[in-house]
Parts: structure tokens; sequence; C-alpha cells
């Protein structure tokens, strides 16, 4: 029961088990949280604390209700999407919007189609654009890191009307406002690798995501044609956090490298056009449920050769 | 007579036009943002229906079957371009906030499905039931709508505020809000319907 | 042939009732339509210009870009102020305003037009706050209390009012921006500045 197979045939027997790859995304986001709190403060760890217990509260009750078995509450599935929409929040946001959050994420993200496996959207990133487009203020209303002088920003890196400038060094270590478990590249890309080594996560779809999005912000960028500042564009805002620990979740991406790697761009694609013309400054999060959408329809063209099935 | 009461029951209940048969839904979508536009166009909808049916009802016999659609959608245009000129005229306010949906009632699948499927062959009185229960039924389906949406979603009732302090949830008030909101609702209704029918 | 023709006759007789019937209504509804619609006009020009201002108003100028009356007192045929309709691009949306100033370029009111900005964020700009509630209006209702009838018009916009267009500033002394919506809020302020100046400097010429 317990089993996951996450790739086309031929299949072979492992130990993974669901609980096993959930908890060990879960390890891997902890660098990242560490650094959220200790660049905003305690106030980031009330936000992933509420945010956990509120998705890990919906599960327990919808499992309950859809008399299903009360020990899968704690396979590590809800903890991750409270923990990634936690990392989506703004450090200082009111302590009723992560609950919000949680609740929706598991509510209607995930357990109306019928629990985990059968989510069409990554339910953290539900969770998400919900609490976006309701309440957006505090959702647009960041929070410096605890050194500097004024204490709330109003503008992300990213933001369109910001005139600050940030060195590749603040991007990389987190040294600027934004979504508290997104500020910190090199934390995140530590969790990366270790999710990589296990071979949890496979480079496909990240590396075709942001290289995708450093190309068109290349190109496309505002300096002109071919001088745009990609690598400020693929460190800030959410996309290292977006490529590596969203996109790649197992039931919403698709199942073959092909299919991994147009997924990939397409998330690439749709980040670049809302960063650079949309009314958003960021756009992983819409880009990525637009491509989770599209996961069955990839599936269905790049499904590959039965083995042993010879054409005629 | 009890024939005549179902006819006019099964439209507000078992055959709710949003509910139980999803007729409609363009409007229902569209201006459910607020109570006062749910009404409006509820309202009209159901002077609208009423209008066509009885009449349809009435000139059923002299109508040849080959040319009964345009026929129909002749006299359904008449009526709703009444309603709006109407409001127009008498409340202003509505008619904008309503805006191109009120001449779209004209292309209201209930109003054209209600025509075929009943008064084309039925008499005059059943036909008003029928009319009647239907458009009740679609206002009350745009009343629980609207109300859900503008308490959560805006904080107000009929315009005016609930409670101060409260956050509204933008995202009931907004174009997906809507579609949140009837498949809930219809998801519940199926759910109760069913638990319904095997007990 | 036969049919066609029986069709043909069919669909003519209840084109001409259903005509009939509409052209009645048009007729009856025509003047109280028009009444309406000058009605909503006059309203937004009295809300931007008191009367006491003055009482009639003569297109100056109306092109792509601008358009504005001058307001005339009486018989005097110095223009005692100027209502104007300015128009930019905010967040999302062409924020249309509009402003009525005084000759000396004091803003005597400001209404938007039309707006499509973000909802929840931009389109605060015609947001009204009321210190009614469901329940105090209720208690109006069944207990007959009165209350203060309250001035409704949007706090944003109301800011400008009484302020001289050549000064006008984002800033905290000055007009402030709404939360989270300063593109917005500094594109409201632009319009109205940049378009009263150019009134404004046309005159001196």
């Amino acid at each position: 029961m317990n089993k996951l197979t996450v790739s086309q045939s031929p299949h072979i027997k492992s130990n993974q088990t669901t609980k096993n790859i959930m908890w060990a995304v879960v390890w891997s986001l902890v660098p990242a949280g560490i650094a959220g709190i200790y660049i905003f403060g305690i106030s980031s760890l009330n936000v992933m604390i509420l945010s956990v217990l509120s998705c890990v509260f919906t599960e327990a009750l919808f499992l309950k209700f859809r008399n299903r078995n009360p020990k899968t509450v704690l396979d590590g599935s809800a903890i991750l999407t409270g923990l990634l929409l936690a990392y989506n929040l703004p450090p200082q946001i009111p302590f009723w919007i992560p609950v919000v959050g949680g609740v929706v994420s598991i509510a209607l993200g995930k357990q109306i189609f019928g629990g985990l496996g059968q989510n069409i959207f990554n339910p953290a990133l539900v969770g998400r654009a919900f609490l976006q487009i309701s309440w957006p203020v505090y959702m647009t209303t960041w929070k410096n890191p605890r050194w500097w002088p004024d204490a709330v920003s109003s503008a992300t890196p990213l933001a369109k009307e910001t005139s600050a400038h940030f060195s590749y060094m603040d991007l990389f270590l987190g040294n600027r406002a934004g979504s508290l478990g997104e500020v910190c590249v090199i934390a995140l890309i530590i969790g990366a690798l270790f999710l990589l080594i296990t071979k949890i996560i496979s480079l496909h779809i990240p590396l075709s995501f942001i290289g995708t999005v450093g190309v068109i912000t290349w190109v496309f960028g505002k300096d002109g044609f071919f001088k745009g500042d990609f690598i400020f564009n693929i460190m800030a805002g959410g996309l290292i956090l977006g490529a590596f620990f969203m996109a790649t979740d197992y039931v919403t991406s698709p199942l073959t490298k092909k299919g991994k790697i147009v997924f990939g761009i397409g998330c690439g694609i749709l980040t670049a056009i809302i960063r650079l013309r949309g009314s958003y400054p960021e756009g992983v999060c819409y880009a990525i449920l637009f491509m989770n959408a599209a996961v069955p329809i990839i599936d269905r063209f790049t499904k590959t050769q039965k083995y042993g099935f010879i054409k005629k | 007579m009890k024939k005549l009461l179902k006819e006019f029951f099964k439209g507000i209940g078992s055959e709710n036009p949003t509910f139980r048969l999803v007729l409609g839904l363009c409007p229902t979508l569209a201006v459910s943002t607020s109570v006062v536009n749910g009404l409006g166009m509820g309202v009209a909808a159901t002077f609208v229906l009423i209008g066509s049916n009885v009449i349809i009802s009435l000139v059923r016999k002299s109508i040849p079957d080959q040319i009964r659609i345009p026929c129909f959608i002749v006299i359904i245009a008449t009526f709703v371009t009444i309603v709006e000129l109407m409001m127009k005229a008498y409340a202003p306010e509505l008619s904008k906030s309503l805006g191109i949906f009120v001449p779209l009632i004209v292309v209201n699948c209930i109003v054209l499905g209600r025509a075929e499927a009943f008064a084309c062959k039925e008499g005059v009185f059943s036909s008003l039931l029928d009319a009647l229960g239907m458009g009740i039924g679609f206002t009350l389906a745009l009343l629980l709508i609207s109300a859900i949406r503008e308490i959560f979603g805006n904080g107000t009732l009929f315009g005016l505020l609930i409670v101060k302090s409260y956050e509204p949830v933008l995202y009931l008030v907004l174009a997906p809000g809507a579609l949140l909101v009837i498949g809930l609702l219809i998801g519940g209704i199926n759910f109760l319907a069913r638990k319904r029918s095997t007990t | 042939m036969k049919i066609i023709l029986k069709f043909a006759f069919i669909l003519f007789f209840v084109n001409l009732i259903a005509a009939t019937i509409l052209a009645g209504t048009y007729n009856l509804t025509k003047s109280k339509i028009q009444k309406q619609e000058s009605m909503i006009q006059e309203e937004a020009l009295k809300q931007v210009m008191p009367e006491t201002i003055g009482n009639k108003i003569e297109l100056v100028k109306e092109s792509d870009t601008i358009k504005y009356w001058k307001v005339l007192k009486g018989d005097n045929p110095e223009p005692q102020g100027y209502i104007y309709i300015a128009k930019k691009y905010g967040y999302s949306s062409v924020i249309e305003i509009m402003v009525g100033i005084r000759k000396d370029g004091t803003i005597t009111g400001v209404r938007v037009l039309s707006q499509n900005e973000t909802p929840g964020l931009g389109a605060k700009i015609i947001e009204i706050v009321s210190t009614r509630t469901l329940f105090s209006s209720l208690r109006e209702i069944f207990i007959k209390e009165k209350h203060p009838k309250e001035i409704l018009s949007p706090y944003f916009t109301e800011q400008f009012t009484n302020r001289n267009v050549k000064e006008l500033e984002l800033s905290n002394g000055g007009i402030q921006a709404i939360t989270g919506a300063t593109i917005s809020s500094r594109a409201v302020l632009d319009s109205i500045k940049s378009s009263g100046l150019e009134i404004l400097n046309n005159r001196d010429e």
C-alpha cells in the first residue's frame, strides 16, 4: 500500500516509501527554515509552526471524516505542505493567514480531489495563490532582515517600482526582503543537493525551469536585447525554492524525463512572462500551478514505449 | 391539483436550474458578487421566464414545429428588451452593475430550455407555474451564492458592513470565487441527495 | 412552396407583434432613460464643482489626451474654474478621473469615473469607508434612531480637495498613498497634476 512508483515501466522494487520521501524533503527544507529564522527573527518560526499545525489538523479532520487510516496524517505530506506554504509567506504576516492558508491548501488543494496522489495542483501553491488573491496587502508587505534600520519594506528585489540595488552576494546569502523561505539561496541549494544525492529528485525539472527563466530574462530583460541580468533573475524571488522543491512534487509533475523537461520549460516561460510583462512582480507560483494543470496532457504525449514492445 | 403543485415545486427543489440541472451558469457566475445584483438578475430572469412561458404556451398550437425556435427566440428577446429598458429607466444603478448580463438573458439556457421542454407541450396554467417555480428556484440559488460571496468576500450584506474589523476574503468576490462557491454548493447538495436516497 | 409562404407569414406576424410592443416600451421609457443619464453626468459635475463657484460650463478643448470645460458664473466672461477629465494608466488599467479646480488651481473635487485596478489594492482609490453597519441600519429601521447623514465619498480622492494642483505630492504631509498600491495612487496624482498644470498654463499664454 505504501509502496510508491514514480516512473514509467519497467518498475524496480525499492525500499522507498511515501513516508521516507516526504520526510526527506522536509529535512532538506530545514536549512532554508533556519536561515529564515536567522534573517527575519522568531516571527518566521511562528509562521512555520502555525502553517504546519493548520495543515496537519485539517488533514486529520478530513481523514477522520472520510474514514481513512488516521495514521497517514504523519506520512509527512501534510507537514511538507505546511512547511512549503510557510516558506512562501512574508515572515511578519498576521497569525491567521498561515492558518487559513493551511486549511485551504489541504482542503481545497488536496483532500477534495481525493487525498494524496489524486491532487492536480501543488497543495501549498493552491494555498498561496488563494492567500495572494484574498489578502494582497498582507501578502506583498515584506519585512526587512532584522539587522536593517527600517523594519518593514514594501518591495522585494523583483518589485517593478523598486530602485534599491542588491549585490549578487546579498541575494545568495539572503540579505534582502522576501518570503521567509525563499531569500537564502545557499541554504536552499544545500537542501536541494541533499535531495539530488539521495536521488529523490532529478535535475530535469529544476534545470530546465531555471535555465529557461535565465535565457528569457537575458534575451528580453529590461536592459535591452541580450543584456538582461539573468543571474539576478535566477536568485531573486522564489525561483530556486519553486524549481527544486515545488515543481518537482511527484504527484503534480510528469513521469517521464522528456515530460519533465517540457514541464520545466513551460514553467520557465510562464515565470519569465509574468515577471517581465505581468502585473505581479513574481510569477513562480502561478507558473507552476498552470503547468500542473498541463501535466496529464504532457504525460500523454511523452508516453514511452512499453518494455519489450516492438514497433510494427 | 397535485400535479400543478409538483410543477411549481420541482423548480425550487428537485429540478433546481442552478444546482440540479446546472443551467444558466454564465449569469450566475458573473453577477453573484452581491445580493442586490443576484436578486436583480433573479427577478429579471423570472419575469422573462414567466412572460415567455405563458406566451409560448398560448401560441404553441399555431406555430409549426419547423420554425418554433426562431419564434421562441423572438418572444424571449422581446421580453428581455422590455426588462432592459425598464431597468435602465427605473433602476439605472442596477442596470449598470448587471451590464451585459441583462441582454444576455436571451441566451440563458433556462429560458429557452423551459420553452422547449415544457411550455410548447403543456397548458397555459401549468406553464405559468413551471416558470414561476423555475424562476424562484433560480432566484433563490442566486441569492444563496451571492449572499455567501458578499458576506465572506466583501464583509457586507446588501452593501452594509457586518463586522468592522473583518478582513474580507477577496478571492470569493472575484471570478474564481464564483466557481469555487458553486462547485462546493453543488458538491454538498449532491452529497445530501445521495445520503437521502440511500436511507 | 405554399408551406414556405405560410412559415414566412407566421414569422412575419410574430416579429410584427414583437416590434410593436418594443416600440411602445421604447417610447414609454425613452424620456426617463435620458433623464437618468443626464442626471448621472450632472451629479458628477456637481460633485467636483460646487455651484457657488460657477453654474455654467462650456467645453474648451477635447482631444485624445485632454478634455476640459471652463466654469463660468453669471455673465462674467472670466472663467471661475475648470473641470477636466484626466486619464492615466495605473497598475492594470486606465484610470479616468474628473477633476474640478478653481482658477488659482485649488482642487474643488475629484471623482474617479472609471478604473479597473486590482481589487483590494489599486481599486481602493474608490473605496468608501462607511461607519454604518448592517446592525446600525437595522436599528435605524426598527427603533427609528436617527444617524447623522454621512458624506459618502472615497477617502483617497477626498484628500485632494482644497489642495493646489501645483503642490500635489505623494508624502506623509501631502497625499497619503494607499498601502500596497503606490503605483495606482501615483497614477491618480500624476494625471491630476499634469493635466491641471497644462490647463492653467494654457490659460496664461
